[in-house]
């Protein structure tokens, strides 16, 4: 189950095990301390002088080693812990960005980002801290156990008879802890994302007065997490309790069993006083075994759900990196695509002749923004053949085909980087000169040399706040630059002023003979010189003609014409 | 202090919390305590032969017992007492939150918002959940050991005290070389966070532009760089770690040098210095700890410190005073100028919105009209010139009661993740279901509503995800029915809704227009046409 994770525990395990062989030499060392201070009661108790000397120098030995051990121990042990958060980090993201487009549907990429910077963080805890603890406690407490045996093994039978339930105590509490951990998260999920919901329509929540409700779901949210936590409190508490009483317990009947064993001369009172340090050290380490089993446990959670994520299926790889030369750049046959619940597409065909301009329009919600998407490759149909110049689709090998295709889509995300490179991501290798040209093909160049910095203005979240229609020309320019032969663009010109919207109709002119530009469009005075216009309704193409013979149709495209140009055609 | 400010904001629930800690803190280790006695007596016994086992056992275990059962009670108490304190700070936190500005919710700080209510609050509430207790039990732990450690033999209890001050002004000194350490290191975790949420948001412009690899090696360099410092702070806590054994040592052959000595002459006897022994293991223990936690607490308070300028943050403003206008308008904007950023937006706008008419506003984009939205319903407030609603001004009327009186239906309407019921509800709140579902007729959106298996209960998805955006258009529509404030205010979609229904669509916005003072921020030439004046910008 814990492949990739336990390989990366496995990949640095010199680095563990030095830690351990480090931790076992330090409680030895101790131990042989603690033998000297025993002989030496034993000394004075029998009248004997005590010469210091003698016991001094090895104590300083002993503390040389010592010192070091313990630097190597938790030297190792942290850095064990850094090894392979590190990696466990960039096999995250290499996953993240390897990951089949459906994944961040289902998932949410609010809820993905808070889980997994959580289950990270637990993670980190769980490997610099408990898992260390639990080995190092166990071998510490396995030497003083043969300590105490090598001092009379019936003391070691008082330990054994003193122990077995521990582990069952464990085993029986820690199941319940686990379950009370996964409730805690799932309602801790729930609060997040009760959160994420509010913040991201504080628009309405004001325009509405809505505070009271509102405050109302999170107070509901918490509740529900504060009930699980008095649960567990309940529970640890006893725990706690449990872990004292198991240090009590046996420390009596030791004492008790070494008392009697004095009195009957088995032992020493040097012996005895040995005995009860190391014991103390022992028990005071063993019984904060179970606690940190539990914590432990805690983190099982978080490690199952990034193994989860590290097992979700990959966007297919490998295929063919060669296209035939036809007459189509795009053949779709009878595609059927679901959308969750929703049956988006059931039998759509169309052929998109190569140096074609067409448009797709068709109401919202009819999935024009999602054929964009199957197109690039990011879903799946599930049944209907797709093919890109002249090629099945899924037999191309899937980076190779998005070199050919360049999108813009209706949404511009721009990363926290310089305006130049978010351009330049249309094309890696591109000189400056071809970033602005391209960004004064797209109108931009004259906007962005009158920002402070320039092109190096950073853009994103952080950096400098864009209008809608300056965000929608920096796509076309990163496009443009990209210069490849299907163009898709979804609705290019929502955002934009009529000036803005007859330089992109002279853009699409001026744009080479050879590129393929397919256009979704609301404004139906983008697409009215098509070359081709699509009409999807209903989960297919209902109609198909130019501009003239659609509008002489009479049928839904002259309708939605009518409706948002305000045309008169009856 | 900051840390009493922090404890503050836990409400009603501090007293019993402290109370928790204190004593559970006093009760587990009086426990330890007795378990030290117990092995004193043990010693006496075997040396002077005047007690029984039996009544030495028989002792210790009423007394261990009594410390148990505090124990188990207090404990629950702090345990539940902290999270009830962290869940009072949270709600404190969001409360907050929801009355702050709208500009804090533009694109640009949402992502430092969301850091500060998740990030920030749980670090500061760290500090009720685990930070002070681990910093204070260990405080009053070294108060209820030096007692009876002294009661058992005084100088040998000084030497050791001794020992562990100087072991403690090492700590101090490590303890800062930390610190410097774990700034360096969450400055460059909040660089990756802020790396993983771009992948997270722009994982398809990624996909489509290939560029996966680049931004993967982006990511590992900042990794990479992350985890020198943190190799940095593992050879720190190795070092802290051999001055710590190194001082561990260095009191077992203290004590070895001193109780020898002190037994020879007859001084102490060997129970006291075993029961010293087994209390001091655990005593320099809690003396650390003291150091260790120390800086993790002030870590956390720095965090604390976020939440409190957080907290005072400036809320919404009211509008600024005004005088009262005699106009007829129902709406008046008066020579408003506007600019952010040091963008002019509006200079020196003026707008007269008469009653019952529709007025629609048009032109290119960028050039104010949504801020004109914004204006009217006080998310933003100009620089220069006022606003009168009725001659009054909005100062006057107050940011709640405009938006009271003003429905507002935004471009891209923003649908909740809770039942379509719930969403058309906020228009109106405790209205019954026979309301919502008028609106929701007079919306025309009563039959999509009953076509879905689970009807009014169907969950509408984050954001709304599970409808379709003409649905979700008629949902915004229901919800101003609902609301049947006077003033609408229409930011128009511009998408073309479903063709069938998108005469229904108008026909349910003429609906809602109906009797009503409209400003619409058109896009389209048809709605433009539908409007009895366009004002051009």
């Amino acid at each position: 189950m814990k492949n990739n994770f336990l390989g990366l525990l496995l990949k640095n395990i010199f680095v563990f095990l030095g830690a351990l062989v480090s931790a076992l030499l330090l409680t030895k060392v101790t131990i042989n301390g603690l033998d000297i201070i025993s002989k030496s009661i034993d000394n004075l108790l029998s009248g004997n002088k005590i010469i210091f000397v003698e016991f001094i120098i090895p104590l300083v030995i002993y503390t040389i080693i010592a010192v070091i051990c313990a630097f190597v121990k938790v030297y190792f042990s942290r850095l064990y812990a850094v090894k392979i958060m590190r990696d466990l980090r960039n096999l995250v993201v290499k996953k993240l960005i390897s990951l089949e487009y459906s994944y961040y549907d289902d998932n949410g990429s609010g809820k993905l980002s808070t889980g997994l910077l959580n289950d990270v963080n637990i993670i980190q805890h769980f490997l610099s801290e408990m898992l260390p603890e639990i080995f190092i406690t166990i071998i510490n407490v396995m030497i003083m156990l043969i300590y105490i045996f090598n001092i009379n093994k019936w003391l070691l039978a008082a330990i054994a008879l003193s122990y077995p339930f521990v582990f069952l105590a464990v085993k029986i509490i820690s199941r319940r802890v686990l379950e009370l951990a996964k409730k805690r998260r799932h309602y801790i999920d729930i609060e997040s994302s009760e959160v994420y919901d509010i913040f991201g329509g504080m628009d309405i929540v004001k325009s509405y007065n809505l505070y009271d409700i509102m405050l109302d779901r999170i107070k509901k949210a918490m509740l529900n997490i504060f009930g699980v936590e008095v649960k567990r409190a309940k529970i640890t508490s006893v725990m706690e309790a449990a872990r004292m009483l198991l240090k009590w317990i046996p420390s009596i009947i030791c004492l008790s069993f070494g008392a009697v064993l004095v009195i009957r001369n088995d032992i020493t009172t040097g012996q005895l006083m040995a005995f009860v340090l190391v014991t103390e050290r022992a028990f005071e380490q063993f019984s904060s075994l179970p606690y940190y089993i539990n914590e432990a446990v805690d983190s099982l959670v978080s490690i199952e759900r990034i193994e989860e994520l590290l097992r979700a299926p990959d966007e297919k790889a490998g295929g063919i990196k060669e296209l035939n030369t036809g007459e189509n750049a795009v053949e779709l046959n009878d595609i059927v695509f679901k959308y969750g619940d929703n049956t988006l597409f059931n039998g759509l065909s169309l052929k998109i002749k190569r140096g074609e301009k067409v448009g797709i329009v068709g109401s919202s919600g009819s999935g024009k923004s999602t054929l964009f998407k199957l197109l690039c490759g990011l879903y799946t149909p599930l049944s209907g053949s797709y093919k890109l110049f002249d090629t099945d689709f899924h037999k191309i090998d899937i980076k190779y085909a998005r070199e050919k295709i360049a999108l813009i889509s209706q949404d511009v995300f721009l990363f926290p980087a310089s305006i130049r490179e978010n351009v330049s991501y249309g094309n890696d290798n591109a000189e400056f000169e071809e970033i602005e040209k391209a960004c004064k093909l797209a109108n931009i160049h004259d906007f962005i040399i009158n920002l402070p910095k320039g092109y190096e203005t950073e853009a994103g979240e952080r950096g400098v706040k864009l209008s809608g229609g300056e965000r929608q020309r920096l796509s076309l320019a990163r496009a443009y630059l990209k210069n490849a032969e299907l163009l898709l663009m979804d609705e290019p010109t929502s955002a934009l002023d009529t000036n803005n919207e007859k330089l992109m109709n002279e853009v699409l002119k001026n744009m080479s003979q050879n590129t393929t530009v397919v256009i979704i469009a609301h404004r139906l005075s983008t697409v009215v010189n098509c070359d081709n216009i699509f009409v999807i309704e209903n989960g297919s193409v209902c109609e198909e003609g130019t501009h003239n013979v659609l509008i002489n149709k009479k049928g839904r495209y002259c309708e939605l014409y009518n409706s948002t140009e305000g045309g008169n055609v009856k | 202090m900051k840390l009493i400010r922090l404890l503050k904001l836990m409400g009603k629930a501090v007293v019993p919390y402290l109370f928790g800690i204190v004593f559970m803190t006093v009760s587990a280790r009086m426990f330890s305590v007795i378990k030290s006695f117990l092995v004193k007596d043990v010693f006496d016994m075997i040396t002077y032969r005047n007690i029984t086992l039996g009544n030495i056992i028989v002792k210790n275990m009423i007394f261990g017992s009594i410390c148990l059962i505090i124990y188990i009670f207090t404990s629950y108490m702090y345990k539940v007492e902290s999270k009830r304190g962290h869940m009072n700070l949270r709600e404190n936190v969001f409360k907050k939150i929801l009355k702050l500005p709208m500009s804090y919710f533009e694109n640009n700080h949402s992502g430092d918002l969301m850091s500060r209510y998740f990030y920030d609050t749980s670090q500061a509430t760290d500090v009720y959940t685990a930070k002070l207790r681990r910093f204070s039990a260990p405080l009053i732990s070294l108060i209820v050991y030096i007692i009876p450690m002294l009661w058992l033999n005084v100088p040998l209890t000084f030497c050791l005290i001794a020992a562990n001050a100087v072991s403690m002004l090492f700590n101090i000194y490590f303890t800062r070389e930390t610190k410097k350490v774990r700034s360096e290191l969450s400055e460059k975790n909040s660089k990756m966070t802020e790396q993983l949420n771009n992948i997270l948001s722009g994982i398809s412009i990624i996909k489509i532009f290939g560029i996966g690899n680049k931004i993967c090696d982006k990511y590992v360099s900042i990794n990479r760089e992350f985890s020198n410092i943190d190799k940095r702070n593992c050879k720190i806590s190795g070092e802290l770690e051999s001055v710590n054994t190194f001082f561990d040592f260095l009191c077992s052959v203290v004590f070895l040098c001193v109780g020898v000595l002190f037994t020879a002459k007859g001084i102490a006897g060997i129970s006291a210095l075993a029961a010293i022994y087994t209390m001091y293991s655990d005593f320099s223990t809690q003396f650390l700890l003291v150091c260790k936690y120390f800086p993790d607490l002030m870590g956390c308070l720095v965090s604390a410190g976020r939440i409190f300028e957080l907290l005072e943050e400036d809320e919404e403003q009211e509008p600024p005073r005004a005088e009262k206008t005699d106009t007829n308008a129902m709406i008046e904007f008066k020579n408003i100028s506007f600019s952010y950023d040091d963008r002019i937006i509006l200079d020196n706008f003026n707008l007269a919105i008469n009653k019952g008419e529709v007025t629609a506003i048009a032109g290119p984009s960028g050039k104010g009209k949504s801020t004109i939205c914004k204006l009217l319903l006080g998310f933003c407030l100009p620089q220069k010139g006022k606003i009168y609603i009725e001659g009054k001004s909005v100062h006057d009327i107050g940011l709640k009661m405009i938006r009271d009186i003003v429905a507002y239906v935004p471009q891209e309407p923003y649908i909740f993740n809770v039942s379509i019921e719930e969403n058309i509800g906020y228009g109106a709140k405790n209205s019954s279901k026979q309301e919502i579902i008028k609106a929701a007729k007079a919306a025309n959106a009563h039959e999509f509503i009953m076509s879905k298996p689970q009807g009014y209960d169907t969950l509408a998805g984050e954001r709304g995800n599970k409808l379709s955006g003409g649905e979700k258009q008629r949902i915004a529509i229901a919800r101003a029915i609902l609301k049947n404030s006077p003033i609408l205010l229409l930011d128009e979609a511009t998408s073309a809704l479903d063709t069938d229904n998108e005469k229904v669509i108008q026909e349910s916005i003429k609906t809602m227009m109906n009797g009503k003072t409209t400003l619409m921020i058109a896009h389209r030439p048809a709605a433009i046409k539908s409007a009895d004046r366009v004002i051009r910008i």
